[in-house]
């Protein structure tokens, strides 16, 4: 017969025992609403250079040192990057992001996870790399179904083709 | 307010530690050991992760498969090796918490706790970095949130940029390589963990780093149970087309990613960051104005009658341990009265204990609990020692008196021979304590070294007027019984380390002297040693052959007596002047050096700043009449006199 200590003790560590299991997996957490899917916007891309390299002449390569002739001084700076997602007309993001570095020559990034309920979508993308030349950036619009859960990823790139939808 | 505070927080644990008490009884109850419970639980995850590493594949395809064998497969040893990770690591975190929480309520982290505290801090981060970072191994649906979610968090980080999310949610991106680098920052940082484990320990005095085993078996037991009832599952194989919806989630190590998509990176960052350094900054705030003089208090220890600093707000058990007393203690939390000990001078703050374990009347009777109390003042501490140095029990011996020679006119060598044949083990350097009929002790130190051990040695310096030492120039002789109690005090030669060794001996403070280099040279000792013999006249240099014949036999020793009174019909050719001027002229840098001074109280009064300002460093200075400050009670001097008092 087990005394009342020896009761206690496995109770306490019966309920030791317990609260490791009930907090190690409860409550239940839920990321992205009951019914939604995910978007999932992750863009990093180098906007175009806001002045273009120009060919050095002749004399100008002369004056430099024998290792600094470069055929082309190219200015840094580049441009910032323009991201529109609207999904049935309605915006979602519309975000004109910076270039990174100090000099303003990295890549201009952005990331963005947007639920979104799920079914049947207009969705149109547009990223302009050129300020000089709103609007006249890649462009794309389709009509996709989201399950609940879906994840969709969007990323844009001269590697994926401009802009990639997944 | 903070003070309400504490005494709320210590009025809640006192009274669930009682309730515990009733169950597993003071010397077993888990709550005094959170820290060596969480310590002992590190190892557990460790072992189980090192046998689930072995299994373990780091590649897209292999390390979700190589879980789930483990887990499925494997139930009966790879499964249970993976729950009790899981759930040791859950211990580990809830453990070290209450831990922190226990500190702070009963102000344990403030004034010279700081370190500790700082140090626990980090340790608590780098757990949670590793119990963060390993659920991200068995490519899981929750382990695709915990990678996202934690690239997400640090993208926020200006040096990311934003980059690095994209390596986790373009499955392109996500590739075997991604599994070394996740497992490699899994092992680095529990060895991590371990590191600072060791520094965070290294800073509290004799710190235990193991729950009794009693605690660890059936904690132990209580893991394993636990995980054969509800052992630890994956929760679907990770799909970064799919969209993490629904998780179990470990509420120990991810709370902050729940709030990750309510406030956002930046306010977690601001969160986490905030909290680290209003913890981090808790030591001081507010700013406490300390009470008690800069050097703290001293105490003086019986029966060891050493005198150690106490720092302010120090228990008396952690000052006494860390200056290797040999207190007997057991929970460290006033909550087994293992270390009750007799407060026979000076006040102090009782600290919050459990009221059963010293009561009211034994309090009114000096009583005290070394674990709890902190001084308020100089203190006169009586303990009844339970272990000594090298385990060396103390215990009452009797001996009869072998010869009696009078080396010097006010300085006897006494032999004593054990009774019985027995023979005693003691430290160079360790004393005894000649009990006199009417229960008054006599403290002297062993001239002879331990190998030496059937025969006993002591130098006995005649005190004008006292009672023991007149007794016995005047009436003791050869065959004579007496009792004794030993061997005592904490006070011996060192052999942890490499240093040159400077003795000062003072008087009979040769004794103990003798007895260490005896006992160096019978252990062949390559150390550098130099003995400085500081006395009056040349006839207190009561056995100065002794060590001048040493001097030509070993080539690492070195002899150079001082006297500080010579007269010219002394004709003394040699050093004069104080010892340790002597040994400044000799020695004026001794951050090199370790010394060990045994004598009068004025000598090492007068030796040690000295010796302290000439760049020795306090680890490295041995004496048992070290640290004596003027204001303990004015007999207390005597009491420490090595080599013999009146």
């Amino acid at each position: 017969m087990p005394s009342g200590a020896s009761l206690a003790q496995l109770a306490t560590y019966a309920a030791f025992g317990a609260l490791l299991v009930a907090l190690s997996r409860h409550p239940a957490y839920r990321p992205v609403p009951p019914g939604d899917a995910l978007l999932q916007v992750s863009i990093a891309h180098a906007g175009v250079r806001l002045r273009p390299c120009r060919r050095l002449s002749a004399q100008e390569l002369a004056a430099r040192a024998p290792n600094m002739r470069a055929a082309f001084k190219c200015p840094r700076a580049r441009s910032p990057v323009r991201v529109s997602i609207a999904l049935d007309g309605r915006a979602l993001l519309d975000e004109t992001l910076a270039p990174s570095g100090f000099a303003r020559d990295g890549l201009s990034t952005l990331y963005r996870r947007i639920p979104v309920a799920a079914g049947t979508h207009l969705l149109r993308v547009q990223v302009d790399d050129d300020v000089r030349a709103p609007h006249a950036g890649a462009l794309r619009e389709i009509e996709l179904r989201l399950d609940a859960g879906q994840v969709l990823s969007i990323d844009f790139g001269p590697q994926r083709d401009g802009i990639a939808i997944s | 307010m903070l003070k309400r505070l504490h005494l709320a927080g210590q009025w809640v644990f006192l009274h669930v530690e009682g309730l515990f008490n009733l169950a597993f009884g003071e010397k077993l109850n888990p709550l005094y050991y959170l820290g060596p419970i969480a310590y002992y639980l590190m190892w557990v995850v460790v072992a189980s992760g090192l046998y689930l590493y072995a299994f373990f594949k780091t590649g897209v395809q292999g390390a979700h498969a190589s879980v789930e064998y483990l887990t499925v497969q494997q139930w009966y040893l790879g499964g249970v090796m993976r729950s009790l990770h899981r759930y040791g690591a859950d211990a580990v975190a809830l453990t070290m918490l209450l831990h922190l929480t226990r500190h702070w309520c009963f102000d344990r982290y403030r004034g010279f706790r700081w370190f500790s505290w700082v140090s626990g801090l980090a340790l608590l981060w780098l757990v949670y970095a590793a119990g963060i970072n390993g659920y991200m191994l068995p490519w899981d649906r929750l382990s695709q949130f915990v990678v996202v979610a934690t690239a997400e968090w640090f993208d926020r980080l200006p040096m990311f940029g934003g980059e690095l999310v994209r390596n986790f949610i373009f499955p392109e991106n996500v590739n075997d390589r991604l599994f070394s680098l996740l497992t490699f920052v899994h092992i680095g940082v529990s060895l991590a963990v371990l590191a600072v484990l060791w520094v965070h320990t290294q800073r509290v005095p004799q710190a235990k780093t193991l729950p009794p085993r009693p605690i660890a078996v059936t904690l132990t037991i209580a893991l394993l149970a636990l995980s054969l009832a509800k052992p630890a599952v994956s929760q679907g194989e990770a799909n970064l087309a799919a969209a993490v919806t629904t998780i179990g989630f470990d509420w120990f190590y991810l709370p902050v990613y729940a709030l990750l998509y309510r406030w956002g990176p930046g306010e977690v960052w601001g969160l986490v960051g905030g909290l680290t350094l209003v913890l981090a900054l808790l030591p001081w705030l507010p700013p406490r104005r300390r009470k008690g003089p800069a050097e703290g208090y001293h105490m003086l220890v019986r029966p060891d009658n050493r005198i150690v600093a106490v720092r302010e707000g120090e228990t008396i058990l952690d000052a006494g341990l860390r200056e290797g007393i040999a207190f007997p203690y057991e929970c460290r939390n006033g909550g087994c009265g293992q270390c009750k000990a007799t407060l026979a001078y000076g006040t102090v703050d009782y600290g919050a204990y459990q009221p059963d374990m010293l009561t009211a009347q034994e309090r009114g009777a000096g009583k005290l609990l070394l674990c709890s109390a902190t001084p308020l003042g100089d203190l006169e501490i009586d303990y009844q020692p339970t272990a000594v140095p090298g385990g060396i029990r103390a215990r009452v011996w009797t001996a009869t008196v072998d010869a009696l020679d009078l080396l010097a006119p006010d300085v006897m060598r006494v032999m004593l021979r054990l009774e019985g044949g027995e023979r005693i083990e003691f430290y160079p350097g360790q004393y005894l304590n000649v009990l006199l009929e009417d229960g008054e002790k006599r403290s002297f130190s062993f001239a002879t070294a331990p190998h030496v051990n059937d025969r006993i040695e002591l130098h006995i310096r005649r005190i004008p007027g006292g009672r023991f030492t007149t007794q016995l120039f005047e009436r003791t002789k050869v065959g004579d019984r007496l009792r004794f109690e030993g061997p005592l005090g904490s006070f011996f030669l060192r052999e942890d380390s490499d240093k040159p060794i400077i003795f000062v001996a003072g008087s009979t403070g040769f004794a103990p002297v003798k007895s260490m280099l005896e006992y160096a040279f019978h252990r062949g000792l390559a150390r550098r040693m130099i003995l400085y013999w500081g006395v009056r006249r040349p006839e207190d240099l009561y056995l100065a052959l002794l060590p001048r014949q040493w001097a030509r036999e070993h080539a690492n020793f070195s002899f150079v007596p001082v006297l500080s009174d010579p007269r010219p019909e002394d004709h003394w050719q040699e050093r004069t002047g104080l010892v340790h001027d002597a040994i400044l002229a000799d020695f004026p840098d001794l951050s090199g050096y370790q010394v060990y001074a045994c004598g009068s109280v004025e000598m090492v009064e007068a030796t040690h700043p000295a010796f302290t300002a000439h760049g020795l460093r306090q680890d490295d200075c041995f004496s048992d009449a070290f640290r004596l400050a003027a204001r303990v009670r004015s007999h207390a001097p005597e009491l420490v006199r090595l080599g013999g008092t009146a």
